[in-house]
């Protein structure tokens, strides 16, 4: 049975936040690109809800629409844009607030320096998903899936350090 | 930031963001693009199907197809356009095809393969349909050098001339932009598998 109006307006208030997350960890934190994208996701939701299928976990639906819309956000020439990594904060003040900005924009812009497809493993695993949920998600087996977190982890770190 | 441990605390920090519109405003645009999507496909495939049969009529009632060069002419000019017509529906449906509720590599191979076909379709069937339509073009010239006037019949070539210089700027644009899709599509399959 396609999704009705009214349950897709509880996913839409349910998902959104994490789903926007997600987007902003994938676009350098830049809020704008992200929301756009967020919103963009949810018009997909809409537009595919004929084959959503009831016995289907909602959240993995929502992801795989999520990190597909994301992914080909490259067909957009807009979402390219460049990290100026050297204007990044060497040091960050823990009681300040503009200075946990800083170090989101840290985050994100470790995030932003791995390929594609690892910032989206990566922004799955950071959101709390299992590695079945992620394998699924994905298409690749969840054998894979550990090796390649394994690695996307420790470049991350080192990533953010430098 | 330590270990992977810091870098999850700082992720879950994150604020909760409002939603900038309401779910009735997304279904909204979600219904707005998919009807402009099609109605841009429709109006494609419409302008061109009303060439077509205006170039027939035009050769059939004035009765120019005795003439076999006028003929080949005519004749070379709708069957570039019947081409267009079918390009412009399978790239349609195609791209219709792209499943974005599938996992990651699913989506990634429906998009691949779409992109495989309009480089096809820049490399050969495009090339080909132009070139088609301006060899009947080319064909039909000194007949309608005789039927129009001198000043007329300039503006018509040069127009022309320059109707497909723009023409074969987009398309070269198009065909740059296509492989460096493609080749970006095919490097994050790749990174996907790869061990």
């Amino acid at each position: 049975m396609p999704l009705q109006e009214e349950q897709f307006t509880q996913i839409y208030s349910t998902h959104f936040a994490k789903v926007l997350r997600l987007c902003k960890g994938y676009v350098n934190g830049d809020g704008v690109i992200a929301t756009d994208l967020a919103q963009e996701v949810f018009m997909k939701v809409w537009q595919h809800r004929a084959e959503f299928r009831e016995d289907a976990s909602v959240t993995t639906w929502l992801y795989k629409i999520t990190v597909n819309t994301c992914l080909l956000r490259l067909r957009k020439a807009a979402t390219s844009k460049e990290i100026q990594t050297d204007s990044l904060p060497d040091r960050a003040d823990e009681n300040d607030e503009s200075a946990t900005e800083e170090r989101f924009q840290q985050l994100y812009a470790g995030i932003y320096q791995l390929d594609s497809t690892a910032r989206l493993i990566i922004l799955l695993v950071l959101d709390g998903l299992s590695y079945e949920e992620i394998a699924g998600i994905v298409g690749i087996s969840e054998s894979l899936l550990r090796v390649k977190i394994h690695r996307i982890k420790k470049r991350l770190i080192k990533l953010i350090h430098s | 930031m330590t270990d992977f441990k810091d870098i999850q605390a700082l992720w879950n920090q994150q604020p909760n963001a409002d939603q900038p519109q309401a779910a009735g405003a997304i279904i909204a645009r979600a219904e707005t693009s998919n009807k402009r999507l099609l109605a841009t496909h429709r109006g494609t495939i419409g302008t061109l199907s009303a060439t077509v049969l205006l170039l027939a009529v035009y050769f059939w009632v004035y009765g120019t197809t005795t003439n076999p060069t006028v003929l080949a002419g005519g004749l070379l000019m709708v069957v570039s356009l019947l081409v267009r017509i079918g390009v412009e529906y399978i790239s349609y449906r195609r791209f219709a095809r792209i499943k974005l509720n599938t996992d990651l590599r699913t989506c990634l191979e429906q998009t691949k393969a779409f992109h495989r076909v309009r480089q096809q379709i820049q490399f050969i069937a495009t090339p080909l349909s132009l070139g088609s339509y301006v060899w009947g073009f080319i064909l039909l010239l000194p007949y309608i050098k005789a039927g129009v006037s001198e000043g007329f019949y300039w503006y018509i070539l040069f127009s022309g001339a320059f109707f497909l210089l723009i023409l074969c700027v987009i398309i070269y644009r198009q065909i740059r932009s296509e492989m460096r899709l493609l080749a970006q599509l095919k490097e994050s399959y790749a990174t996907l598998l790869a061990n």
